[in-house]
């Protein structure tokens, strides 16, 4: 079988899996409802429009968010229908929060998304390459040694602890000691009044992508730093495994400096692990870090995730999980491209 | 004769007081300096609310001067950072609302009325305000807040607010509650044995001390009963659908002081209607006050209708309440005072943002940049479309309403300069059984692109609340009949029946403006999504939208011409002008007084001569 046929043969695989996936979807996000009777009218019902509320009032509700308020199975397989109808044609709906439709909500946060999660993705794919290189060339070293467990450690880090912990040090404690020479914000994207005097600059592009670096620097550390030392542990345990093969002692049979065998013939092969992790890494990247954009109050889809997880805004959740199986998927089929380009020895069949 | 000594002590007298009344003008810098009224305002340029999602970010920021005010209740647990804070106030307020339990009526044998006394006597809320809330909340027994007028608080000859487990006992044991089979539990009269299963939140750490006070005091008198920590929503559910459940703890927040939700919440008929009525409560004496608190037009029946419901409630004890709690509030003081501790929203309310002002060291009253925090974004600028308090702390500032509520919950005349309610009995021009409504209104209010408010926006209102289906707004205006204005600035509004909460339900209803929301349309009220500062909106509050990036702040900008807006030139220069003005009314205040003095000291001394 040649590649266009594999080509093929996965397109159709992607196809089902990603159609099992939106009905899959359809059930999860269902299922407090399946299992406990929660509507999301329920959620959306304030104390003050309980007190209001009227028969005609309750229908009106549930009509507007295209539910039923005590749906048979009829009305199950005819919402699931038009689910399904929705999902393949593009029309993901509206918030029912916001009212928006959900691809505007998307939209709005998903650059701030791509910001933070493509930066640190880079800064730790790049730092933990780089360090399980130079510490798997002497493997048992006190040097490998220290990396390890400091990649350890911080691998076990939880992110939001480690979150607050900067902000802690780098948005209070720091700034108060230092009367505000060194400070990085405490929340956000943006500065409000760096925003304002922005406006009536020339160079207010600037000052403000600026101010998002500013501000974009605590986020990327806490979230970086958790991917460095899974990456660094990668990189350094494949390394080490290459150094012990059979071409290695080869190369160096024939006389190669170190830097060669280790850069040429090691890193080449090692790195061919880190190519699915690395491409479904960047798969992931519309994911968002939902613990990190909490904690730092970061406008993105991670955030977005959660808060509309717990009040049940399905249109949005249905959409973003789609959209992340579609990524993944597709980060997937990338991969296992690039693999048969970056090894000769695999076949595609 | 008076001699010449007392002569001389009545001459000084005269000069000192003279003198008094000449130099009165330098006592008016020692006077507060902001200007205006009650209803004057704002005096603030900008008002920005930053999104800041944490608790601990949210003070932190404060700490940090980001912000001037905590834009939500401060927990407790802060308190004692925030007291020791430089610049920073810590405000209190007893919560519209309360911590309660629900219990099962229509189940066996919680529907007697002896077990519910009996547990409402051995549950412990002075402990549970003591231990659980650490001195911060007071015990409460009505249904209705204590900082409701409406409240029975305290006109009760009795509470349950300390343990009294004999007397629970007592009513269980003369209920016919009693340990047959000696296993420690009681059985209920019939002779079966029965546990209390007692639901409480699990993601609030307060609802799972409560729900463990209360089996506890089950289990003092002598009934199996256990505390289960569970999902809340879950059992939300089942109480808006009447399903199955013992006691549930729940918590319930007000935002006026209208107790007409007394004649639905607990209503016979309502016993099994979804969201309503969560105990399943039947009582015809209860039921019997219904017609009077619904349907009378006078203040003193529908207070002791209101009275008498809670009566019988409290003496029933359908739910338990267990407490109502304390609100903190935390604002910055170097920069702005004025800051307004409103009885329902504590001091991040519409009356702060309205009061606030520049302290006059810094060149106030007017002007700055007020900064607040909130906890959301804001998630839609349409008011009729979101149920988030935190949307509206901002959404609240653009529209105005015919009456507001005052810091106190009193009614306050806003948009109405007067209004006038008739019946048949006062009117005989209104049908029988109707409620008829005149409203005069101001007649400078604008929105902000230019066009006069008129009675004509009021009645467009209140119909395109009632006629958008689904609309919430229109929620309690189905008995309205007719909204109309026979005059640019006359309204009027009846309902098909009579009742003292029709003015409320008309006076606090937002007014919107009627020559853009007829291009909207009625069935779009919800699709409207406007999108500022790139679409201007139309609004006529004492503050419209300047400015948003969506998941960091909004930024609202004093209306220039609110109408109840001071005029700012008039009080130039930091304040200044104002001052000039007081100024000269303190010189002929002082002017007129000196010669009183001379006159009235004159005639004395020819007198005495």
């Amino acid at each position: 079988m040649g590649l266009r046929e594999y080509v093929i043969r996965r397109s159709i695989y992607m196809f089902l899996l990603i159609v099992a996936v939106v009905c899959f979807n359809f059930f999860l996000f269902r299922l407090p409802t399946f299992v406990f009777g929660v509507s999301p009218v329920d959620l959306m019902i304030s104390d003050e429009l309980k007190r209001n509320l009227t028969r005609d009032a309750l229908q009106q509700l549930y009509e507007r968010f295209g539910l039923v308020p005590d749906p048979d199975i009829f009305d199950w397989i005819y919402m699931f229908w038009r689910y399904i109808v929705n999902m393949f044609t593009g029309n993901f709906g509206i918030s029912f929060v916001s009212q928006k439709p959900v691809m505007d909500e998307i939209m709005a946060r998903l650059p701030n998304t791509l910001l933070l999660m493509g930066t640190s993705s880079i800064v730790s794919i790049i730092l933990g390459i780089w360090t399980g290189v130079k510490v798997a060339a002497d493997p048992g070293s006190r040097k490998d040694v220290s990396a390890v467990t400091v990649a350890l450690f911080i691998y076990a880090l939880p992110i939001f602890w480690l979150g607050m912990m900067l902000l802690m040090i780098f948005a209070f404690y720091i700034p108060a000691a230092t009367n505000d020479i060194i400070s990085f914000p405490l929340s956000g994207t943006i500065d409000y009044q760096v925003w304002v005097e922005a406006k009536n600059d020339p160079l207010g592009t600037l000052i403000i992508a600026g101010n998002i670096m500013h501000h974009l620097v605590l986020p990327m550390i806490a979230l970086g730093v958790g991917g460095y030392g899974g990456y660094f542990l990668y990189m350094r345990n494949n390394l080490i495994d290459v150094m012990t093969e059979d071409y290695i002692l080869t190369a160096r049979a024939k006389g190669l400096d170190e830097n060669q065998v280790l850069y040429k013939h090691g890193l080449k092969n090692a790195m061919l692990p880190m190519v699915t992790i690395i491409a479904m890494t960047f798969g992931f990247l519309i994911n968002g870090a939902t613990l990190t954009e909490t904690v730092f109050n970061w406008y993105g889809l991670g955030r977005y995730i959660f808060d509309s997880l717990v009040i049940l805004d399905y249109p949005v959740v249905q959409a973003i999980f789609m959209i992340i199986a579609i990524t993944a998927i597709l980060a997937n089929f990338i991969a296992d491209l690039l693999y048969g380009v970056l090894d000769p020895r695999i076949k595609y069949g | 004769m008076a001699s010449s000594r007392a002569k001389r002590a009545l001459a000084l007298s005269l000069v000192a007081a003279f003198m008094l009344m000449a130099v009165s003008p330098i006592f008016i810098s020692a006077q507060t300096t902001v200007p205006g009224t009650l209803k004057n305002g704002p005096y603030i340029d900008k008002l920005v609310f930053n999104v800041i999602t944490q608790d601990d970010q949210q003070v932190l920021a404060l700490q940090d001067n980001e912000i001037d005010l905590i834009g939500d209740m401060v927990d407790p647990s802060f308190l004692e950072t925030l007291t020791q804070s430089e610049d920073i106030d810590v405000a209190n307020v007893l919560r519209n609302g309360y911590g309660y339990i629900t219990i099962n009526t229509a189940k066996y044998p919680f529907n007697i009325t002896a077990f519910r006394r009996a547990l409402a006597f051995a549950l412990d809320k002075e402990a549970i305000s003591d231990d659980v809330w650490d001195g911060l909340s007071v015990p409460q027994d009505s249904v209705v807040p204590q900082v409701n007028p409406f409240s029975i608080e305290g006109q009760l000859p009795y509470t349950y607010y300390e343990s009294n487990v004999i007397l629970g006992k007592q009513l269980l044991a003369d209920a016919g509650f009693a340990d047959g089979d000696g296993d420690g539990w009681l059985e209920a009269p019939n002779g079966d044995p029965f546990d209390v299963l007692v639901e409480c939140a699990q993601s609030s750490n307060i609802a799972i001390e409560v729900g463990q006070k209360v089996a506890e005091a089950l289990n003092a008198l002598g009934v199996d009963a256990k505390s289960v920590p569970t999902d809340f929503y879950e059992y939300l559910n089942r109480l808006y659908f009447h399903g199955d459940y013992d006691i549930v703890f729940l918590g319930s927040s007000f935002s006026n002081f209208d107790v007409d939700w007394l004649a639905y919440e607990f209503w016979s008929e309502y016993a099994d209607e979804p969201y309503w009525n969560f105990p399943n409560f039947r009582n015809a004496s209860y039921d019997s006050w219904r017609d009077q608190l619904l349907h009378s037009t006078d203040y003193d029946d529908v207070y002791e209708a209101a009275i008498e419901m809670q009566r019988i409630w409290v003496y029933e004890s359908p739910m338990i309440i267990c407490y109502e709690n304390i609100l903190l509030s935390a604002y910055r003081t170097d920069k702005f005072e004025g800051f307004i501790n409103d009885v329902s929203d504590g001091v991040p309310g519409w009356w702060t943002n309205y009061k606030v002002h520049l302290k006059s060291s810094l060149g106030g009253p007017f002007g700055g940049t007020f900064r607040w925090s909130n906890p959301l974004d804001i998630d839609t600028f349409n008011f009729m479309v979101s149920s988030s308090a935190y949307t509206m702390n901002v959404l609240g500032e653009l529209y105005d309403s015919l009456m507001t509520q005052d810091a106190d919950g009193n009614d306050v005349l806003w948009l109405a300069e007067s209004y006038t309610a008739e019946t048949h009995a006062d009117n005989p021009a209104v049908p029988d059984g109707y409620t008829r409504f005149t409203f005069n209104l101001i007649q400078n209010a604008t929105w902000t692109d230019g066009t006069q408010l008129t009675a004509e926006d009021v009645a467009f209102s209140l119909n395109y609340f009632r006629d958008a289906p689904g609309n919430p707004y229109g929620a309690d205006l189905s008995e309205m009949t007719a909204a109309y204005a026979p005059t640019p600035f006359t309204l009027i509004v009846e309902f098909g029946s009579e009742s003292f909460w029709h003015l409320h339900t008309v006076a606090y209803k937002p007014v919107i403006p009627k020559h853009v929301f007829q291009d909207i349309g009625l069935d779009n009220w919800n699709l409207w999504n406007p999108d500022p500062p790139n679409e201007a909106m139309v609004t006529s509050g004492p503050f419209n939208v300047s400015d948003y990036v969506a998941g960091e702040f909004v930024e609202l900008t004093f209306n220039p011409n609110y109408f109840y807006g001071l005029d700012r030139e008039a009080y130039a220069g930091g304040g200044d002008g104002g001052l000039l003005n007081e100024l000269t009314l303190a010189l002929v205040a002082g002017a007129v007084g000196a010669a009183v003095v001379i006159l009235v000291g004159g005639y004395v001394l020819l007198r005495q001569r």
